[in-house]
């Protein structure tokens, strides 16, 4: 029955053992969804969580809480968070196109909207919390700590999926990054190739919300990684930051499970390590340009 | 108009943006071989070329390549028909290198799924970029290389699909000398093959190059034809609204009216 032979300590690892797997594969499908974005919208400032998409994703679970007066089935929550990431993505795309279209330019209308996102995403799990009681607010700052085998096994599978499917749509993302007419000229449909892609990356991002919570820029910090050990073509990005999201994800939860005590904490949520580290990164990235 | 050796038609196209319209009653035949495309900025070249390339769905009338509507087939049967080179890629991509760049043109055969360009493209994609100067910056990412270069890489990227029509605008217009004579030797070589399509206010380069002329002003075709039949003072005064000379010169043995720009002398 126990893999782990002695049984008292045996629940211990299992638990980090789900806990690990969670993390690396959060990570996965997280970077891979970063990798998504950033072609698709040929911007390397872009990321899931710049443009919103777990904000948008975590506002429409806290609705699905809400008008399900509790928890919903799991393919509720999951296809919710699909879309309210979608929607996110687009309203940031969208703003981004009224001003101006450039690269800066949807980095902040991003922020607009993950800001907004944020904020109402907090208000409907608070209420979700006080008047269902569904403990739902620790997604806000995403953690691996209450990860269960139910949990691994999504994760898993989505990345098993999600991964592969990314990587073979290398040759659109390429097409796609040298903007529309061109990508028209390689045989695409811009716009369906877009949803695709987007659509792939909110499936991603809500797979991981719904396990973890937000842990944010692990969707930037990824296919940067990859792109200077490993090149910037697509398939060579989109699978590093697979595994470099992996390895990124599980190292702040180290770090974390570290800090935590050293603070006098019980535990320190990862998304916590993630968007400090995340937000110092983008900062080096627009100030150095290397856009 | 003759409609056998006509690579591309179009019949009474209309196009245009929101409200206002840019291309009136264009009827035009595109042989095989070099044709250019000359107008005054603002004459409607870039909307004529992209209208050609499938990338503007006229408001009225219809492109035809090889016979078929370019506007009622699918994305992929489109990029087989015709190819399309704007001054500049208009976005960089994200750091591919030169020759990703070009190779990827040829991801029209087999789109998806896909990891990337084949091993043949990428050979084209590196002789083509050698023919152009460009041999020592394959490996280099279109924001890493200069205008001109980037330039010269994106009409590799047109010129690698082996399509029937390519269209291309302004390809010269970030080029040093050399980096013109390469280009233009190479579209000289492409037009025995297909018909090219060249949008350009080099006048020296449409007389002693084209195949034909199509002079375009406010969005209507004022002349259309071989250059010596065309390219004359009167019509290139009635073009640019400028007072122009004639100069007749031999090169080549090939005697050409040049326009010499009076205001200038």
């Amino acid at each position: 029955m126990d893999p782990f032979g002695c049984s008292g300590c045996g629940v211990v690892w299992r638990l980090r053992f789900y806990r690990g797997l969670v993390a690396l594969c959060v990570g996965s499908l997280l970077g891979v969804a970063g990798s998504l974005i950033q072609y698709s919208v040929s911007n390397p400032l872009a990321s899931p969580s710049i443009l919103g998409l777990p904000q948008g994703a975590l506002t429409a679970m806290g609705l699905a809480i809400i008008a399900a007066h509790g928890v919903p089935p799991m393919a509720v929550s999951l296809l919710a968070a699909s879309l309210g990431a979608l929607m996110a993505y687009w309203a940031s795309v969208t703003i981004a196109s009224r001003a101006g279209g450039t690269g800066l330019g949807l980095v902040v209308s991003g922020l607009a909207v993950s800001t907004a996102l944020g904020g109402s995403a907090s208000l409907l799990l608070f209420l979700a919390q006080s008047r269902y009681g569904v403990l739902a607010s620790e997604a806000l700052l995403g953690t691996y700590a209450y990860s269960t085998l139910h949990d691994a096994m999504i994760v898993v599978f989505a990345a098993a999926v999600g991964v592969p499917s990314a990587v073979l749509m290398s040759r659109m993302l390429d097409a796609l990054s040298y903007g529309d007419d061109l990508a028209r000229g390689m045989g695409f449909n811009p716009w369906l190739s877009r949803v695709a892609a987007t659509g792939a990356a909110a499936v991603m991002v809500a797979v991981t919300i719904y396990v973890a919570g937000i842990v944010g820029f692990l969707g930037l910090i990824a296919p940067h990684s990859a792109r200077m050990t490993l090149g910037s073509q697509p398939r060579r990005t989109i699978a590093g930051s697979a595994v470099a999201g992996a390895v990124l994800s599980l190292a702040a939860d180290v770090a974390a499970r570290m800090l935590a005590p050293l603070a006098g904490l019980g535990e320190l949520p990862v998304g916590v390590i993630t968007s400090l580290v995340g937000g110092m990164f983008l900062a080096v990235l627009l100030a150095r340009q290397r856009l | 108009m003759p409609l056998e050796g006509c690579v591309a038609v179009l019949e009474g196209v209309y196009a245009g943006y929101s409200g206002s319209v840019v291309l009136k009653d264009v009827e035009l035949c595109v042989p095989k071989g070099l044709m250019v495309v000359l107008g005054p900025n603002g004459s409607g070249k870039t909307t004529l070329l992209r209208v050609m390339a499938g990338l503007h769905k006229p408001l009225k009338g219809r492109v035809l390549v090889g016979g078929v509507d370019v506007y009622g087939v699918g994305a992929r049967d489109r990029a087989r028909l015709v190819s399309y080179a704007p001054p500049l890629p208009v976005s960089q991509g994200l750091g591919q290198p030169l020759v990703e760049f070009v190779a990827a043109a040829m991801y029209y055969r087999k789109p998806l799924p896909g990891l990337g360009p084949g091993r043949e493209d990428l050979e084209l994609a590196e002789r083509l970029l050698a023919e152009l100067g460009l041999g020592k910056l394959a490996h280099r990412s279109l924001s890493a290389v200069s205008s001109g270069e980037a330039q010269r890489a994106m009409v590799a990227h047109a010129l690698a699909k082996k399509t029937p029509l390519v269209a291309l605008d302004e390809p010269t217009s970030f080029q040093d000398p050399h980096g013109k004579m390469l280009v233009y030797a190479m579209l000289a070589r492409e037009a025995e093959k297909r018909a090219v399509v060249v949008a350009t206010h080099d006048l020296l380069f449409a007389a002693l190059n084209a195949a034909s002329i199509a002079m375009l002003k406010n969005g209507e075709v004022i002349a259309a034809g071989p250059p010596e039949r065309v390219l004359n003072a009167s019509n290139l005064e009635e073009l640019y609204g400028a007072k122009v000379a004639e100069a007749t010169v031999t090169i080549g043995g090939r005697r050409l009216a040049l326009p010499l720009p009076l205001e200038a002398l």
